[in-house]
């Protein structure tokens, strides 16, 4: 079988390659002293950043987790002045923008109390909802109610006396008689809102409700939301919106990223120099073993590739111990940054490692194989 | 069967600058395949100089060496690298072994340099260490055998890639007569087999033995 002339090429700089880690293996192997230097530098470099700047990127990534939490999403919107303008064509316009994960008004509390018993024999809060009650509820017995109907939290059918949720509800407000047909546990950011949901198509709601599909597009949703009701006086209106917490959290993940992003730079950069102290250190008390490879053959290129592939390794070496030393203390602290983020480090740590080496390799690869190898 | 080669130097001139004059200025002579050339001369004269200029290891100002007729000493770095380490073999004053790695690894090193797979020549390597007389493991490092046991291995390492030109620079200036002698007949041998020979050295008696003679 004949292999392909690039076959060959790249099989031959394969085997090129591994030669020479072996031989920076050993070289490593034969000078011990840099090569544990090179790996504590590195140690302390990996270990350092994580602990401070992995540190911040877990709280970063803390932050931001709250921030996309539902209850920072909402955006509540009450019409204080009862004009009506929170009518159900106009929920459901805003529940269908691309904004909006999703949105219900809701009518004023009011309390409702078991057909059967009496309001004197126990009350529960009761709402009107308008638009899908399923944005608002779980139903976690029965069915989702039509309008008209209501469904009732666990603790309600405590207070109202149901042993099944089934029966009938009757309002303080003067509605007749409401069937109940289903139980419901009310969804994040509603969990305040436990006790009877009446299913309401007809007659505007006082307050609507919107979460935002994420915490950037509150204001847009807000703003968009706003546009749809078009109040005739914005000032009947009340608005309660995450926006200014959404800009302190922003503010705050700016910070934490402007903190950490210097706190790298400062630490690879030290840790840059002193490598390449080391390096260079290491090359001028080896400048007769560089002359003699020179001498035997050794190009400048393989040189420049021998000294890096030694730091390359430490540096491998040292970011491992680095990465496992500093994650025990982070997980114990439970401040875990992302996997992303530590793999990231770890690469980033080993070019900033082999890119320290460069020059001083240089340095080695150009020095005068004669004056080494001459004697008077 | 021994590859052999011509070698060639034509007006070569070199000086190692700071304002003094050129140590070799005009210098051409062929150096006969399957001969032993003597390179001898005051010190200062360029003895040395010249070996590395054939070696490769230094770039005439002007004039070139030529292998088979073809200039060599203008090549790239890469180029020069791995001529020196296929084509020539190379020996010091000084066996210059690195004193960390065995006898084995030592006659090897050049192997690396010359890309190919550095373990394929390890029966080579014992091979020429028992043909030149080193009778000691070859797990043992340089510190551990004589400066004679050492410029052997030293002519074993020059040796391991097969190559066509041998250089020394006083290759038994450090040895006692019974070493220097072992060395001398290695090198004479090895002409005798088909390479081209050019040995730097003070040594009358060498001097006499020659089959030519360079005087700089």
């Amino acid at each position: 079988m004949t292999i392909p002339p690039t076959a060959t090429g790249v099989a031959r700089a394969l085997s090129g390659a591994a030669a020479v880690l072996r031989e920076a293996m050993a070289m490593s192997r034969a000078r011990l002293v840099p090569a544990l230097l090179i790996i504590s530098l590195v140690v302390t470099m990996t270990a350092l950043a994580l602990l401070t700047v992995g540190r911040a990127d877990a709280a970063q990534l803390q932050v931001a987790q709250s921030l996309e939490s539902a209850g920072a999403r909402q955006v509540t919107i009450t019409d204080t002045a009862s004009e009506g303008s929170l009518t159900p064509t106009v929920v459901g316009v805003i529940g269908r923008l691309s904004t909006v994960e999703r949105a219900v008004g809701l009518g004023p509390p009011t309390d409702a109390g078991n057909v059967a018993l009496g309001l004197g024999a126990g009350r529960a809060t009761s709402w009107n909802v308008t638009g899908n009650v399923s944005d608002l509820a779980t139903v976690t017995a029965g069915r989702a109610p039509l309008p008209g109907e209501a469904i009732v939290s666990a603790s309600a059918m405590r207070t109202l006396r149901l042993a099944r949720p089934l029966g009938a509800v009757v309002t303080t407000n003067g509605e007749s008689s409401v069937p109940v047909v289903g139980q419901y546990e009310a969804m994040p950011p509603f969990e305040d809102y436990n006790g009877v949901l009446i299913a309401s198509d007809d007659g505007p709601a006082t307050t609507l409700v919107l979460v935002a599909t994420d915490a950037a597009d509150s204001v847009a949703a807000q703003n968009a939301a706003l546009a749809i009701i078009a109040p005739a006086d914005i000032s009947t209106l009340s608005i309660h919106s995450p926006a200014t917490i959404a800009e302190l959290h922003a503010q705050i993940v700016g910070g934490l990223a402007d903190y950490g992003r210097t706190l790298l730079i400062s630490i690879l950069a030290t840790g840059s120099t002193l490598i390449a102290v080391v390096v260079l250190a290491d090359s001028l008390v080896s400048r007769a073993d560089l002359g003699r490879r020179r001498a035997l053959g050794a190009s400048r290129g393989t040189i420049v590739a021998l000294v890096v592939a030694r730091v390359v390794i430490a540096s491998l070496i040292g970011v491992s111990i680095g990465v496992v030393g500093a994650l025990i203390p982070l997980n114990i602290a439970t401040q875990v940054p992302r996997s992303s983020f530590v793999i990231g480090l770890a690469i980033l740590t080993m070019l900033t490692a082999a890119i320290a080496a460069l020059p001083p390799a240089l340095a080695a690869a150009f020095q005068d194989p004669i004056r080494i190898l001459r004697r008077p | 069967m021994t590859r052999a080669a011509t070698l060639s130097i034509r007006d070569l001139r070199f000086g190692y600058g700071n304002g003094q004059p050129p140590i070799l200025e005009g210098l051409s002579h062929d150096f006969e395949q399957g001969t032993v050339t003597a390179v001898t001369g005051r010190s200062g004269r360029g003895k040395s100089t010249l070996l590395y200029l054939l070696g490769l290891l230094l770039t005439p100002e002007s004039g070139s060496v030529l292998i088979d007729g073809d200039p060599v000493s203008g090549l790239s770095d890469r180029a020069r690298s791995l001529m020196r380490a296929s084509s020539i073999g190379m020996v010091f004053q000084d066996s210059v072994l690195d004193p960390t790695r065995t006898l084995l690894d030592s006659v090897t090193e050049p192997v690396l340099y010359a890309h190919q797979p550095r373990h394929l020549r390890q029966a080579r390597a014992a091979e020429l260490l028992d043909a030149f007389g080193v009778d000691v493991p070859p797990k043992r490092k340089p510190g551990q055998i004589s400066g004679g046991q050492a410029q052997r291995v030293a002519v074993a390492r020059a040796l391991i890639n097969d190559p066509i030109l041998i250089l020394a620079d006083e290759p038994t200036g450090n040895l006692d007569p019974d070493n220097a002698r072992r060395v001398w007949d290695i090198l004479n041998r090895l002409a005798r087999e088909g390479r081209t020979v050019v040995v730097a050295t003070h040594s009358p008696e060498l001097i006499e033995e020659a089959d030519k003679v360079l005087a700089l």
